[in-house]
């Protein structure tokens, strides 16, 4: 066995990915890690702290224990018994990235209906939870992880409290394997504020305000309910149980509307993750969020930056919905969805940025942030939006997002800056274990070249 | 003309007479009393009216049935109806009718709403018809005036604008050919829709009844009905009015157009049309609002360019040169239209070229010069009556007369103030005064007695009172009284009729004329007068009276006392005051020595404001008299004044009205030019004179001013009194001579307006940009084009190689040098740039995109849509042309979606932003193209299922329907090349015929391998290669058929599993085609992806292992071949056009930005030019926005002020019960572009779609009603 491992240290970082034969939803997924690993030879970059340009990482039953510099040779921590060492040749490691809003595992292929399980019947659903549905298998988790994006936040969609928010790690064989936090808060989906008016419209714009009004009136009633109905349960543990206002107790606070200091008794531990993306839904969303003492994330955000004073001010952090759209009027700059983030690190909100783009294309989220970059944001920012924003926005932060010691190992080998498109991704750890890069589509150029090939037409590489 | 006659027999106009018809103050005849005019005519007397030849409404859509579905000769489409005519059914309804009648027409063309060829329209007479069953209906002037032809969609086939304008292309081809086989007596069946459509100048017409005529069946020539007259296509935006423009030319068709109300968007393309009509409809937008943050956000600077621009459509068209005729069409109200013209004028539209618009105008177009369109003998006796100008404001539409008949639109309310001299049958009661006042107070009087009426009411025009006879006699009780008035046609009671009761019940009948001048109530009050030409010291002098009534109990008398210039009386002078029949008289004592002086005044109170005239004799001296009264509450003089009337000094000026008069509080401004001082002449200062002792007592003013500059000597005392508006000036000069002047007020300046929508027309652009909206390009600003474009120190990717400090020169358009080392040669007109640390490439091309389509992408209403073209259709205005432009992208291939196995003729395009003709984006000698597609969307799969029960709903039919339709092709084509000149042209065959001989390609949408194999196995059978492959995501694994049967394979770089066709997708797809020797490009099919295919490219090296000058052809030099353009773009050669871009870096980084863009050597876009094109709109939507808000508050303020408005007249609709207000989707096709793209981003809001994405944009578009379903669900779920 030591053998083994010591030929496995002695070879190169590509000969240890040797692709399985099978394409990975048929494929084996990694096994726990067994002997401390050291990679070396690589420029580190732990996002909390200094770049490490020549250094070495060494993790243990799924935990950073080590890191420091050195030459191009295994580090002396490395050499001893039970250590494998894998020389990065130059190589760029980072944290795995985190993908903070997806319906990853909830479906497959979007027009096909029996694959999509992303929303429940009924307006107020706060009681569904994604982990519960995410499918292990799903063909989507190899494709994505095979980019870096190793950790997701997978959403209910739907009506106004449409389910919880789950945070997974892309490699697992159960549901169970994957889950990191079965419910790290709950999604709110804030009515829309601004009336539509045009022709073929059948509710007037009065009407509309109406329903809006009707709209945020109903999701106060909620919250009041979610807090008198844990009252109830606190001075009475017999009152009946209502899964629908359990799943809500961590984020909704109890006690007195105000205490002595003017804030709440029992802050909640998760955040309730709204979507607003006008100036108003925002205002709206933020002032309602404070009046009951809620823990805030503003999500899609479109026009964050015009309220950035009060998104500050209440430390409510954003997470942008993608750069890749288009403007929001014709007379809009070009530029306008590309500029956000920038625009809002000049602000001092904090934020994250979601790919937000299909299901099947979470893979391409570091370019996603690369867009905003190419725009303004600083680079820097960009890497920290990827990884440690993501992680403390969605409450992950103690375990992931940086490269720290006491740190879960998920993270990723590169050939260079992961969020340039030419950057390969050569290898990846999920807490510690080795993840096959391989998936379906490799399988499936592998293939069609062997037919080629049988044909005698040129075969490629 | 003014104080005419026209006169009008049997409904034309026999004769028009100027001056006067009847004595002054004569009201109708006999005959006009009883409404009947049995023997004389009937005389209207409008005095103080206006008559104008009554309005024609060229377009006015009424419902009219279909033709039954068992109609011989019905066309296969239900929307091709050119058969229909407009009478066909009930004609115009009379609450139409009588909508229109309220605006001052007499006469609209009618004509059959709904479908593409709609019918025939008819002049009609507006006429209301007669109860009386028998009589005659109104009249129709002229059948069969144009055809309508719309694009319009909806129901199947057609389905898109280019679906509607290939639909009405066969048709105007069947019609040809058609006839040509009549003519030739090779057709012989009876007539067909299509018949309706042969054009009158048809070559062998055989019979010459002028246009519209209908032939008799059986006269030798066939059973053809008539031929058509010209085309009006209904044209939702301009770009359609340039579509319709080219159809139609294409056919040698006459045309005229019903207009848009956009034209000035792009008044310059319209205008290149040599003697175009349009009939010009008054749609202006509501005001946008923005009075929320929100709202501000929400709306666009086009929407709100629009609103200020629109009301100048008309003036801008008319400066064009373009021909037109307002239509009440397109109004969301008909009653909008008055306030639609009056804003056209205020935006620049002559009043004599609105009121052509209205009357000669439609006339001509419709051929009825001749007959209607101005008041002349022999015309149609249509007539409009106002009482006013016709397009004041506060100007009332009295009545219109169509065919000689009165139509009452307005009664002014009857008056019956005044004196009455009342007869009683058998005069046993004797003669009794009447008088009523304007507060309807009733005094009767007996001899010298009078007794006050009670009870008084005066309704609906009648008359009622009563009052105690004891107070005339001895007879005790109370009288009834009732009577109508009879009313001339301003108001004025003439006569009343009635009945009264006595005390003992019994009845009597009675009237009363009234006296023929009038009452001493017409005289009562202050008159300032003067005296015309009088000496000084004539007595009296100029001065004001006031003629007062003294009731005592004798019965009344009349003083007249003298005012002084405080207001207060100076003297009771005058005696034996008399005051009869609007006359005065009376006699004003002189003083020591001076003799007596008798003043004789008649009143005209009619006048406005109430005038005096007459003559004061002092012995044998006569003097003339004028003045004029003043109302009871005073107007101040504070303002400016126009003189429009002079005399004396003044008049001496040729031209009065050069002068002004402006009055401050202390001071008193006359500014002028003199004669030799063009009016017009702005250049010439005016002349000043500062008046001094201003004062300002109620609504007199006195100063005194020199005479110098007027040519007189020493000082001017003037005092004038203000009546309202109007001004009379007294002005005494040092010889003691009097001058008398008139002048009207000015309207104050535009901030003070507040009782209409002046605010809007201050600061209006004048110049346009193009296209109209953001980013377009204004002049002077972006449109240069250097002759030279030289750009240094540029690291360049030519495509075939990489060359460090490069050089790229190019001259009109085209590279003419690419290297190191030698200068080439330039001249002073050269844009320069140094461009060290950047990357200059050929522009990148998109060979699958759905940009810059008007009117829906997919003509899905068949399985074959062969016919449509996407070049019909191109829209150059939309802005993801110019966002591509940031992003390096110069020409692309705009595709047909993939909604049916055959579909449209694709365009391949260069992005020449802001271009006035559509057709200028279409890539020169660009080898045609043709959408198919293949799979899931062709047969509906991700639909209802059954594909709408249009075959085929299989993989399997797909086939065969390509192999049917390529088989009826090559019989086609058989066809044509044996007999060219009788072949009934197909255009769906046509170009299918072109794929076999090989001059167009085929671009087909493919995901799976096994359709891709079917069609190469197509191809081979039919002979022909493909073009390419267009996304084909299982290319890969059939590589080699894409390499050896078609141009090879464009996709996307990653694009998978958004449905189950592509779940085998990979990224390594394309490069794995690349690798096998096929031509392989990636694409964006998308708008929002176009914005980034450069880092799409990085992705084949990424996925595919390319080399870097591999990738970077995947997006230039491949998809250059494959669209059959890379003689011209592709890469950086002399001699290739000069398309490219400038990026801050390695172009395949993601980090890159395109930094400029230029096609064929103009740059069309920079970073620079952008950030002037963000400072312009920020600046304009911040104008707009503002002169919105500020304009809402002075509307507001206006409405407060206004009276109550115009009376509702009949035909004024009711608006329905809120159960009625149905949901209305309007056909996108019936909006304006813009309208449509404005609708569709909201809708797409609404429903959370971003953006398009790839594979959905459209190749799968949403219908506009599964979005509005999604929309209104998203809407409902947010809440």
């Amino acid at each position: 066995m030591k053998l083994a491992l010591r030929a496995l240290a002695a070879g190169t970082i590509f000969a240890c990915i040797a692709p399985p034969a099978l394409a990975q939803d048929l494929g084996i997924k990694a096994a726990p890690q067994t002997d401390a690993i050291c990679l070396y030879n690589a420029s580190i970059h732990p996002i909390i702290g200094d770049d490490i340009p020549n250094g070495f990482i060494v993790f243990a039953d799924g935990k950073i224990v080590e890191m420091g510099t050195g030459d191009s040779s295994i580090p002396a921590v490395a050499t001893a018994d039970g250590f494998v060492a894998i020389n990065c040749e130059g190589g760029h490691i980072y944290p795995g990235l985190i993908a903070p809003w997806t319906q990853l595992g909830l479906s497959e292929i979007q027009a096909v209906r029996q694959g999509n399980d992303t929303i429940e019947l009924g307006g107020i659903t706060p009681e569904v939870c994604p982990a519960t549905a995410v499918n292990p298998d799903s063909t989507l988790l190899p494709i994505t992880r095979s980019n870096g994006v190793l950790t997701a936040a997978v959403c209910a969609g739907g009506g106004t409290l449409p389910g919880q928010v789950s945070i997974i790690r892309l490699d697992g064989w159960t549901t169970d394997d994957l889950t990191i936090n079965r419910s790290a808060g709950q999604v709110l989906r804030w009515p829309n504020m601004r009336t539509f008016n045009f022709p073929g419209m059948v509710t007037s714009e009065e009407d509309q305000r109406k329903e809006t009004r009707e709209a945020i009136l109903a999701i106060g009633r909620t919250f009041d309910t979610v807090a008198a109905y844990r009252m109830a349960r606190t001075t009475d543990p017999t009152s009946p149980i209502d899964l629908r206002w359990e799943a809500m107790a961590g984020v909704v606070p109890i006690g007195p509307a105000e205490g002595s200091d003017g804030v709440r008794g029992d802050a909640p531990g998760k955040s309730v993750f709204v979507q607003a993306n006008d100036v108003e839904q925002i205002n709206a969303a933020v002032t309602f969020g404070k009046e009951r003492a809620l823990r805030m994330v503003i999500v899609g955000g479109r026009e964050a930056d015009r309220c950035a004073v009060l998104l500050k001010a209440e430390d409510v952090p954003v997470i942008v919905m993608g750069t890749h759209n288009m403007p929001g009027r014709d007379d809009a700059p070009y530029d306008e969805p590309f500029t956000l983030p920038a625009r809002l690190a000049a602000a001092g909100v904090r934020f994250t940025i979601a790919n937000a783009d299909d299901t099947a294309h979470e893979r391409n989220l570091p370019y996603t942030v690369a867009t905003a970059v190419k725009h303004g944001l600083d680079h820097e920012r960009g890497l920290r939006s990827l990884t440690i924003d993501a992680a403390t926005i969605l409450g992950i932060d103690k375990a992931y997002g940086s490269l720290e010691v006491g740190k879960s190992a998920t993270l990723i080998v590169t050939t260079g800056d992961p969020m340039e498109v030419r950057t390969m991704v050569t290898t990846a750890y999920v807490d510690g274990r080795l993840i096959d890069l391989s998936n379906k589509q490799t399988e499936l150029a592998r293939k069609y070249r062997e037919r080629l090939k049988q044909i005698g037409q040129n075969p490629g590489r | 003309m003014t104080h005419a006659t026209v006169v009008c027999r049997d409904g034309l106009i026999v004769a028009v007479l100027p001056g006067e018809a009847g004595p002054d103050g004569a009201v109708g005849t006999e005959d006009d009393v009883a409404g009947r005019t049995p023997l004389g005519p009937r005389v209207v007397h409008a005095k103080d009216l206006h008559v104008y030849a009554a309005f024609i409404d060229p377009y006015v859509e009424i419902d009219v049935p279909a033709p039954a579905a068992d109609t011989n000769g019905r066309h296969w489409n239900a929307g091709v109806t050119p058969q229909r005519t407009a009478m066909d059914g009930g004609g115009i309804d009379e609450a139409t009718a009588a909508g229109l009648r309220k605006l001052g027409f007499a006469a609209a063309c009618i004509t059959p709403k709904g479908g593409v060829f709609r019918g025939q329209s008819a002049l009609v007479s507006l006429a209301k018809p007669s109860d009386d069953k028998s009589a005659a209906r109104p009249a129709v002037y002229r059948t069969r005036v144009y055809q309508t032809v719309s694009f319009e969609t909806g129901g199947g086939y057609p389905s898109s604008q280019m679906g509607a304008i290939a639909l009405v292309r066969q048709c105007l081809s069947d019609a040809e050919w058609q006839w040509g086989e009549r003519v030739a007596g090779r057709r012989t069946g009876g007539a067909d829709a299509i018949d309706s459509l042969i054009a009158v100048s048809a070559p062998g017409k055989p019979r010459a009844d002028g246009p519209g005529r209908v032939g008799t069946p059986g006269d030798g020539e066939g059973d053809i009905p008539a031929r058509a007259g010209p085309i009006v296509f209904d044209c939702r935006d301009e770009l359609t009015e340039l579509r319709g423009i080219r159809v139609a030319k294409e056919f040698g068709r006459s045309f005229v157009l019903l207009g848009s109300g956009v034209e000035y968007q792009r008044l310059e393309g319209l205008a290149k049309e040599e003697h175009l009509s349009i009939l010009l409809p008054l749609n202006f937008p509501k005001a946008p609002d923005v009075g929320t943050v929100a709202k501000q956000e929400a709306t666009e600077l086009a929407e709100l360019m629009a609103w200020e621009q629109a009301p100048t459509n008309p003036s801008r068209v008319k400066a064009a040169g373009i021909d037109f005729a307002f239509t009440t069409a397109r109004l969301r109200e008909r009653d909008e239209f008055r306030g639609n013209v009056r804003m056209a004028i205020q935006g620049g539209l002559s009043e004599a070229d609105a009121l052509a618009a209205l009357t000669t105008k439609p006339a001509g177009l419709l051929a009825m010069a001749e007959r209607m369109g101005t008041v002349e003998v022999g015309k149609v006796a249509n007539l409009l009556v106002t009482d006013g100008p016709v397009f004041d404001k506060k100007s009332k539409y009295r009545s219109v007369f169509v065919d000689g008949v009165e139509h009452v639109l307005f009664a002014p309310p009857a008056e019956a103030e005044g004196e009455w001299t009342v007869a009683l049958p058998g005069g046993a009661e004797g003669k009794r005064r009447l008088e009523i006042t304007k507060e309807n107070g009733v005094t009767v009087y007996k001899d010298a007695r009078n007794v006050k009426g009670e009870k008084v009411s005066l309704d609906n025009g009648v008359l009622s009172f009563t009052f105690d006879h004891e107070g005339l006699d001895e007879t005790k009780g109370i009288y009834a009284m009732s009577a109508a008035l009879v009313t001339d046609h301003n108001g004025n009671a003439m006569r009343l009729i009635g009945q009264g009761v006595r005390p003992d019940g019994t009845r009597f009948d009675w009237s009363a004329v009234r006296e023929p001048g009038g009452s001493l109530t017409s005289m009562t009050g202050v008159w300032d007068y003067r005296l015309v030409g009088a000496e000084a010291g004539t007595n009296p002098r100029p001065g004001t009276i006031e003629v007062l009534k003294e009731e005592n109990e004798k019965g009344e008398r009349m003083l007249v006392r003298t005012l002084g210039d405080d207001q207060k009386v100076t003297t009771i002078g005058a005696k034996n005051v008399k005051g009869e029949a609007d006359v005065l008289t009376y006699e004003v004592a002189g003083g020591a020595g001076e003799p007596v002086a008798t003043v004789r005044m008649v009143v005209d109170r009619n006048a406005k404001p109430a005038s005096l005239k007459g003559e004061v004799r002092t012995g044998d001296a006569v003097v003339a008299v004028e003045g004029v009264k003043r109302r009871g509450e005073h107007s101040s003089p504070l303002g400016k004044w126009r003189v429009t009337e002079a005399d004396g000094v003044i008049r001496a000026m040729d031209r009065v009205d050069g002068l002004d008069i402006e009055v401050k509080a202390k001071a008193v401004i006359l500014t002028f030019r003199k004669p030799d001082q063009g009016l017009g002449d702005a250049a010439a200062e005016p002349l000043v004179i500062n008046g001094d002792k201003v004062e300002i007592e109620k609504s007199v003013l006195t100063f005194e001013h020199p005479l110098e500059l007027l040519g007189g000597e020493g000082v001017s005392k003037d005092r004038a009194v203000v009546e309202g508006d109007l001004l009379v000036g007294i002005s005494t000069l040092p010889d003691g001579s009097t001058h008398v002047y008139k002048a009207v007020r000015l309207p104050e300046p535009k901030e003070d307006e507040t009782t209409d929508e002046a605010w809007r027309f201050v600061g209006i652009p004048e110049a346009l940009p193009l296209p109209f909206g953001p980013y377009g390009l204004r002049s002077g600003v972006h449109t240069a084009a250097p002759a030279y474009t030289l750009i240094e120190n540029a690291t360049i990717w030519t495509g075939n190689e990489t060359i460090e400090k490069g050089t790229l020169l190019a001259h009109r358009g085209k590279i003419i040098f690419v290297g190191t080392g030698a200068t080439p040669m330039y001249d002073d007109d050269t844009m320069k740039i140094d461009a060290a640390g950047k990357f200059l490439t050929a522009g990148i091309i998109d060979a699958h995109s759905h940009t810059g389509i008007s009117g829906g992408v997919n003509e899905g209403g068949q399985a074959v849509t062969a016919e449509v073209r996407i070049a019909d259709v191109t829209n150059p205005d939309t802005v993801d042309w110019y966002r591509q432009l940031a992003s390096g992208v110069t020409s692309m291939l705009a595709l047909h979606g993939s909604a049916n196995a055959i579909g449209g003729q694709s365009q391949t395009c260069k992005m020449r932003w802001g271009v006035i003709d559509p057709d200028a984006m279409h890539f020169e000698g660009a080898i045609p193209g043709i959408k198919f597609a293949l799979g899931e969307n062709p047969t509906g799969k991700n639909g209802s299922g059954d594909n709408g029960g249009q075959y085929p709903i299989s993989r399997m039919g797909v086939e065969m329907l390509i192999r049917d339709r390529f088989t009826a092709a090559k019989e086609y084509a058989a066809r044509i090349a044996t007999d060219s000149a009788h072949a009934r042209r197909d255009l769906e065959l046509e170009p299918l015929a072109e794929i076999l001989a090989g001059t167009r390609l085929i671009h087909c949408h493919a995901y799976r391998q096994d359709e891709i194999v079917m069609l190469c196995h197509v191809a081979k059978d039919f002979g022909f290669k493909i073009g390419t492959f267009q996304h084909i995501l299982e290319g890969y694994k059939v590589a080699d058929y894409v390499r050896d049967y078609s141009g090879g394979g464009s996709g996307f770089a990653d694009w998978w599993a958004f449905k189950l066709e592509v779940q085998d997708a990979i990224p390594a797809g394309l490069p794995i085609m690349h690798e096998a020797g096929a031509v392989v490009s990636f694409n964006s099919d998308s708008g929002e992806l176009a914005r980034r295919l450069n880092v799409e490219a990085a992705k084949g090296v990424k996925y595919g292992g390319l080399s870097t000058l591999d990738a970077w052809r995947f997006v230039t030099l491949n998809p250059a071949k494959q669209l059959r353009i890379d003689r011209a773009v592709g890469t950086l050669e002399k001699g290739k056009d000069a398309d490219l871009a400038l990026w801050s870096g390695d172009p395949l980084s993601t980090f890159s930005k395109c930094e400029a863009t230029w096609v064929d050597g103009r740059q069309l876009f920079s970073l620079e030019q952008d950030a002037e094109h963000r400072a312009w709109i920020t600046a304009e939507r911040q104008r707009l926005i503002q002169k919105l808000l500020v304009g809402s508050e002075k509307k507001k303020e206006g409405e407060k002020g206004e009276e109550a408005g115009d009376t509702p007249a009949e035909g004024a609709s009711p608006p329905g019960p809120p159960g009625e207000r149905r949901r209305r989707r309007p056909s996108p096709e019936r909006e304006s572009d813009a309208a449509w793209a404005l609708r569709r981003h909201m809708l797409a809001k609404a429903v959370g779609l971003g953006s398009h994405k790839p594979g959905e944009c459209g190749c799968e578009e949403l219908s506009e009603d599964q979005l509005m379903d999604m929309a209104e669900r998203a809407m409902e779920g947010s809440r």
